[in-house]
Formats: structure tokens, C-alpha cells, sequence
């Protein structure tokens, strides 16, 4: 039994928002959370949800953001809407608020920082990352993760924030995030969470490292555009490097042959998005003088299920809920391949709600990886 | 107080500030993420890199972690 009656989850495929919304709150049932996410569809009316959500729980902080699809253990899909409940059974403590992000990435941070100490009655600087976690969710249409994640890091260097970038049908155009009763494009959604049992922080991908490394030595970071690579042409050096030559060079290239930032033997992903003349445009900045390795996809159903286990088995006890950040490359990747209901059964050992991002973050922007928090 | 003139002196003082592995290892994935220098991996053209130490203190004092030798 993997249920309790104050951590539930809820999907719904209604694209009509007051439908999604009733059907959420179907979903959940009887429960008194404390903290209520929910992930839907650009397309759909978050405020009209979060605001249903509110109403429905008005003792729980309610935040979510738009998606490009979203799953539960209930369902998955795109165009309709997801929601957690976590009661204070997994959740002793939370803050959340809004970071507009109008005057700038660091100001609206800081002022959020500023709201969420006010809240705890205590700088969110000084929690202990062994009792609290961060989570955010991202303006994700903009390009402006980075600068998110590192001014987070300058408000509360050892708080790690675990989340993701909202979605938009990966158009990059616009996307929303909800907290405090309001709806925002330009914003971040923050919070910070005292989990009432141990808890793991969750960040893998399906791809290792091949002996190919290339190291970058002319890019523009601001425009995630990465030029030269050992002093070649952007482009023709990553085309040798999958042996095939420029002209052939398109997405299926792009989706499975990532470059890699080796951490400590752990690959941080960096995804192509497209050539732009002899450079490559990425989904996150490269640095000059960074050293890429190229990586090589593995199963991603295996994956996804093994680093589940991996890190949930130092909890202890199985976990019993999970807020899940899934990339849209790889959800992609799971409609090619036509192994959405073996991907998503992968993670169905535990009640949750996660959505396709526009990218994930841990301690700073990543691609093609799925990031979350467990909760035991 | 003696500045700081090699990465290596950077990292040890980091790791004297920052004594519990969890806590350098959040901070040094920062730092790497930001300036592409890993205080664990410390490459030969980075050890002596004035511009680069300069680069990786300033990201230090704007995250309020201060390390002995790390002012101007």
C-alpha cells in the first residue's frame, strides 16, 4: 500500500482548466496537506487551478508551474494537469513565495530569500541542508537558469534548490509559475521545505561518459553558444566527433549525443539544441577552457529505475512521495521509442507528481536529466 | 595576513572553512558551474592562474563565504 490519507497524488488529461481543477481535487480526496504542488499544461489556466487548489486546502502553501506534459503514478500525458498532497507526515515546515524577476534575476531572488526568511523567522541561509531542501521552479523561457541558480547559491550557498524550469510545449516563449495565491510569467517559484523524515535529493541521466573529449575554447556563455572546440569550428568538430559530416547533422544527432561535464565522475549534461552556422547552440552555458566529454545513452527505463532505488535505499523505509523534474528531451526520447508507460512504471513505486521540464536544476542548471525530491 | 597566490592555497582554505564534505562539495559544484575550476581537480594551467583565483574568490565573497587569505 503506497497510499496514506494525507500524501496523494492526482492526474487528470481534462485541458479544460475548472475541469482539471475539479478533477484534482477529486483525486485527492480527503486529505489536509501542507503543501499542495501542481503541474499543467502551458496552455491551461494555472491561476484558476491554484486558486481551486487554495480554496480547497486553505491551510497548505499551494505553487506550481506550466509544463510540457506532467505525470503521477495515476497517469501521464500533455495537456492536462497533475497535483501532490503531502501532509505534515512528510512535510514539518514550509515557506514559499514568489521571485519576480522584473528588476533583474539577483533582485528578485534576494527579495524572495527575504520573504522565505521572513516566513521561517529565520535567514534561509543559516537552515541546515541536512533538515531542509530547497525547491524552485524556474522561469524556463528566457534562458535565465544560471542566473537563477547562481543567486540562489549567493543567498544560501549550502541550500541546495532541487527543481526544474517551467515548460511551454518547448517553444521557449513564455511560461508560469504559481505561489502565494498569484500567477507570473516573469517569476520563479521558491520554497524552502523542513521534510518530517529523511529525505533524498534525486539527479540522474541514462548517458556515460565515452573516452571522446573535446574542450571548448571559444564560446559565449550569455548566449549559450559554444563556437570553437580544440580550436575547430564548433560544428565540425562535433560532427567528426559522431563520425558523420555537417550536412548530416539534425536533432536525432543532437537528442542522443549530449556533451557532459564530468563532476567527480558524474556527468552534468549539456544538451545541443542546433547548429547556428559553424557554432552549436546549447540548452545551458558552456565555459571556455571546459573540458566536454561526449556521452553515450544507455537505457533510460533501467536508469531511471535504478537511480531510484539508488537513492532512495539510504531513507531506509520505502519513500512516499516524490515531486519529479523529467526533461522534455527525455521525454522525447521515451515518445519516440514508444516506452512512455514502461518509463513512467519506473517511477511508480512511489506516489508523485513531476512534470517535463524546459530544463532541471540542482546547484545549477542541467539538460536531459531528471532531478526531484523523496521523501520517506 | 598572507594572500592567496595558488588554487591549491584556495581549496585548502575552502576546505578549512567548509570542514564537512557536503557543505564543500554544494560549494565546489557552484564554483566549478561558475567558473570552471574544481577545487577537487585542480588542472596544471589553473594552479597559478591569478585572473582565475581572482575570478574564483569573487564568486566566494558573493555567495558571503569568506576564507582566510581571500581578500584583496
Amino acid at each position: 500500500m503506497i497510499a496514506n490519507l494525507a500524501t496523494r497524488s492526482a492526474y487528470t488529461s481534462q485541458t479544460d482548466s475548472a475541469q482539471a481543477a475539479a478533477e484534482l481535487i477529486a483525486g485527492l480526496g480527503a486529505v489536509t496537506p501542507r503543501l499542495v504542488v501542481f503541474f499543467a499544461t502551458v496552455e491551461q489556466d494555472g491561476a484558476l487551478i491554484g486558486n481551486a487548489l487554495r480554496l480547497r486546502f486553505p491551510e497548505a502553501h499551494v505553487a506550481g508551474c506550466s509544463s510540457n506534459g506532467e505525470f503521477s503514478e495515476q497517469g501521464h500525458g500533455t495537456g492536462g494537469a497533475v497535483a501532490l498532497a503531502l501532509g505534515s507526515d512528510v512535510i514539518a515546515q514550509v515557506a514559499s513565495t514568489l521571485a519576480i524577476l522584473d528588476d533583474g534575476v539577483p533582485a528578485g531572488i534576494e527579495a524572495a530569500a527575504a520573504a522565505l526568511s521572513a516566513q521561517l523567522g529565520q535567514s534561509i541561509r543559516d537552515l541546515d541542508p541536512e533538515h531542509w531542501v530547497g525547491l524552485g521552479f524556474l522561469e524556463g523561457a528566457t534562458g535565465r537558469e544560471e542566473k537563477i541558480n547562481e543567486a540562489l547559491g549567493n543567498v544560501a550557498p549550502l541550500l541546495p534548490f532541487v527543481g526544474g524550469s517551467a515548460g511551454d510545449r518547448i517553444r521557449f516563449e513564455r511560461t508560469w509559475v504559481y505561489a502565494s495565491g498569484e500567477l507570473r510569467h516573469n517569476a520563479c517559484a521558491l520554497l524552502v521545505l523542513r521534510p518530517a523524515r529523511p529525505f533524498a535529493i534525486l539527479k540522474t541521466c541514462h548517458f556515460v561518459a565515452t573516452p571522446a573529449e573535446v574542450t571548448v575554447t571559444k564560446a559565449d556563455p550569455e548566449k549559450r553558444l559554444i563556437h570553437e572546440l580544440d580550436g575547430r569550428p564548433a560544428v565540425e568538430r562535433y560532427a567528426e566527433l559522431l563520425g558523420v559530416s555537417v550536412a548530416e547533422l539534425g536533432f536525432p544527432h543532437y537528442l542522443a549525443n549530449p556533451l557532459g561535464l564530468m563532476i567527480d565522475g558524474e556527468p552534468w549534461l549539456r544538451s545541443l539544441i542546433r547548429s547556428e552556422g559553424t557554432s552549436l547552440f546549447f540548452a545551458c552555458s558552456v565555459l571556455e577552457g571546459m573540458t566536454l566529454k561526449l556521452m553515450r545513452a544507455q537505457d533510460i527505463v533501467e536508469n531511471a529505475a535504478t537511480a531510484f532505488a539508488k537513492a532512495t535505499e539510504p531513507l531506509g523505509v520505502p519513500p512516499r512521495a516524490a515531486i519529479l523534474f523529467n526533461c522534455a528531451y527525455r521525454m522525447i526520447e521515451v515518445q519516440i521509442k514508444g516506452i512512455g508507460d514502461a518509463y513512467h512504471g519506473a517511477l511508480s513505486s512511489v506516489v508523485h507528481a513531476g512534470l517535463h521540464s524546459n530544463g532541471e536544476s540542482y546547484l545549477g542548471h542541467i539538460n536531459q536529466t531528471l532531478t526531484g525530491i523523496v521523501f520517506s | 595576513m598572507t594572500h592567496i597566490q595558488t588554487m591549491e592555497a584556495l581549496a585548502e582554505a575552502l576546505r578549512a572553512r567548509l570542514p564537512l564534505p557536503s557543505n564543500f562539495y554544494v560549494v565546489n559544484t557552484r564554483l566549478i558551474l561558475q567558473t570552471g575550476v574544481n577545487l577537487r581537480k585542480i588542472k596544471d594551467e589553473q594552479s597559478q592562474d591569478q585572473a582565475l583565483i581572482r575570478k574564483v574568490l569573487d564568486a566566494l565573497n558573493r555567495m558571503g563565504v569568506t576564507i582566510e587569505g581571500g581578500s584583496p
